[in-house]
């Protein structure tokens, strides 16, 4: 798996740090004026995301909805360092874009290709939770860090205890939308259940996927890895080299300029003062000892 | 959050940080307070002013690290926050167990029976009642609640230094802030 790109937002859009880890062997370097435009709708993306799964999920469920490429966003558990409804991955069938967002509306992406996609066999791949499976549910576990939920998948609950014993959860990323017709990707017979909450947690609900399906799994280890990497990024990279840099100006919540700053140029100002923190080198650092970073 | 998990957590990251000495604590704000009052000439409302303006660059910046550090749970309400914030938060940067009163849906009180910042301070009787020591607390809060999309107007009611028993600061919620898209990306 390959590791594109690494931005930070802000509460307000502007991009506070971006990276390109990886180019693609013949394109052409973006210009400025490409890059900060694509920046600016990724950002929009994740902020319409938020709020349209915001208004569609009642208050303590969470209704899975995802549409086109994928959108995965889960009932996580706060060990896994958002809340409920947050948006957590955003995934196509080229790349992945992993979100973590803390309560003070930082986002931090991370945007890479090539999942590794994780599933015994084309035919019968299985969802399971721990609950369900009794003898290998210890096994199966959690899968460790507070895992992320899983996208429901239709279709009659099969127990393939051995492949679920072994690999953990697994999910795909059908598209599931409420009509029990269409999607693409894998024949669905109408939703089971609603997907209330996190499988892996509680629910005593088995999901499987229909054999054949030839949609890319995300492993939900690797998405729960990486955003635990991600929140790692801010608790102690971002807090203890940019937050407490003197030079440091948090987002002002007011549109109208305040008696505080004394410049109305902090767009540019953020950017450059990173260079004179250990940042960039500590993320650099930091990315290239995790596992999934290629 | 419930209270007692809010002082708990609290507790814990007490006991985790690294402390300060008190002291040097108490003694840097008193000289930044005296530097203040110098230049202010006598105005105690500007004197005020600069003080609650110091807190909210201090509020701003010590939301992140409070997230950081706490794991706190999604306040769900100001009520949550109240807790999570007398309880959690000034726990863990001044060691301060404050007791949190809910006076309203949008007001509360945090309640603190000692001060950090009063050690050796005594006003002299000009400013005694004007002057507002620890309206850096009020700033600090106004900061932090206004990175969390809370727009908050704190006054400082109770004053020790002033001769009551304990600190009162007071929290009315004004506004909720939306979550935006700010003026650099609205531009095109």
């Amino acid at each position: 798996m390959t590791v594109h790109s690494f931005l930070i937002f802000d509460r307000r859009g502007k991009t506070l740090f971006s990276k390109r880890y990886f180019q693609v062997p013949g394109e052409e370097e973006e210009t400025e004026a490409q890059r900060s435009d694509q920046q600016k709708l990724i950002y929009g993306m994740l902020l319409s995301l938020k709020e349209l799964c915001g208004t569609m999920s009642p208050n303590d469920d969470d209704d899975d909805d995802d549409d086109g490429g994928g959108g995965e966003n889960n009932n996580s558990n706060n060990s896994n360092g958002g809340s409920k409804g947050d948006v957590q991955l955003i995934k196509t069938g080229a790349a992945t874009l992993y979100n973590f967002e803390t309560v003070s509306g930082l986002r931090f992406v991370l945007y890479t290709t090539a999942e590794t996609s994780v599933g015994r066999t084309a035919s019968a791949t299985s969802v399971t939770s721990p609950s369900v499976l009794s003898p290998t549910a210890g096994a199966a576990g959690t899968t460790t860090t507070g895992a992320t939920g899983t996208t429901t998948t239709t279709g009659t609950p099969i127990l393939t205890a051995a492949t679920s014993g072994m690999m953990g959860a697994t999910t795909t990323t059908t598209t599931t939308t409420t009509l029990p017709t269409g999607t693409g990707g894998s024949t669905n017979t109408p939703l089971a259940s609603p997907p209330s909450s996190n499988p892996n947690l509680n629910s005593g609900h088995p999901w499987s996927v229909v054999p054949n399906t030839t949609t890319i799994m995300t492993h939900p280890q690797i998405t729960a890895q990486i955003r635990m990497s991600l929140r790692h990024i801010y608790e102690h990279l971002w807090v203890n080299l940019v937050v407490r840099s003197p030079l440091y100006r948090p987002p002002s919540t007011t549109s109208s300029s305040s008696t505080t700053t004394t410049t109305t140029t902090t767009t540019t100002q953020s950017l450059d003062f990173l260079k004179a923190t250990n940042f960039e080198v500590s993320l650099d650092n930091y990315l290239k000892g995790m596992p999934w970073f290629r | 959050m419930s209270k007692s998990s809010a002082s708990t957590n609290g507790a814990t990251l007490w006991a985790k940080t690294p402390k300060a000495n008190a002291e040097l604590f108490s003694l840097t704000y008193g000289s930044l307070v005296t530097e203040v009052v110098r230049d202010a000439d006598g105005n105690v409302n500007e004197i005020n002013e600069q003080l609650e303006k110091i807190g909210y660059s201090i509020g701003i910046r010590s939301v992140d690290e409070f997230l950081a550090k706490s794991n706190a749970a999604h306040c769900r309400s100001l009520q949550d926050t109240a807790q999570v914030l007398g309880k959690t938060a000034f726990k863990m940067f001044l060691g301060i167990d404050c007791d949190v009163q809910i006076l309203s849906p949008t007001t509360f009180s945090l309640i603190m029976q000692e001060n950090p910042l009063y050690l050796f301070v005594e006003l002299p009787e000009n400013y005694k009642e004007t002057l507002q020591y620890a309206i850096l607390y009020c700033g600090i809060i106004r900061g932090a609640l206004e990175m969390l999309n809370y727009k908050v107007e704190c006054t400082l009611v109770k004053n020790i230094l002033k001769g009551d028993d304990v600190d009162e600061i007071k929290v009315e919620l004004k506004q909720i802030l939306q979550d935006g898209a700010g003026d650099d990306y609205k531009e095109d």
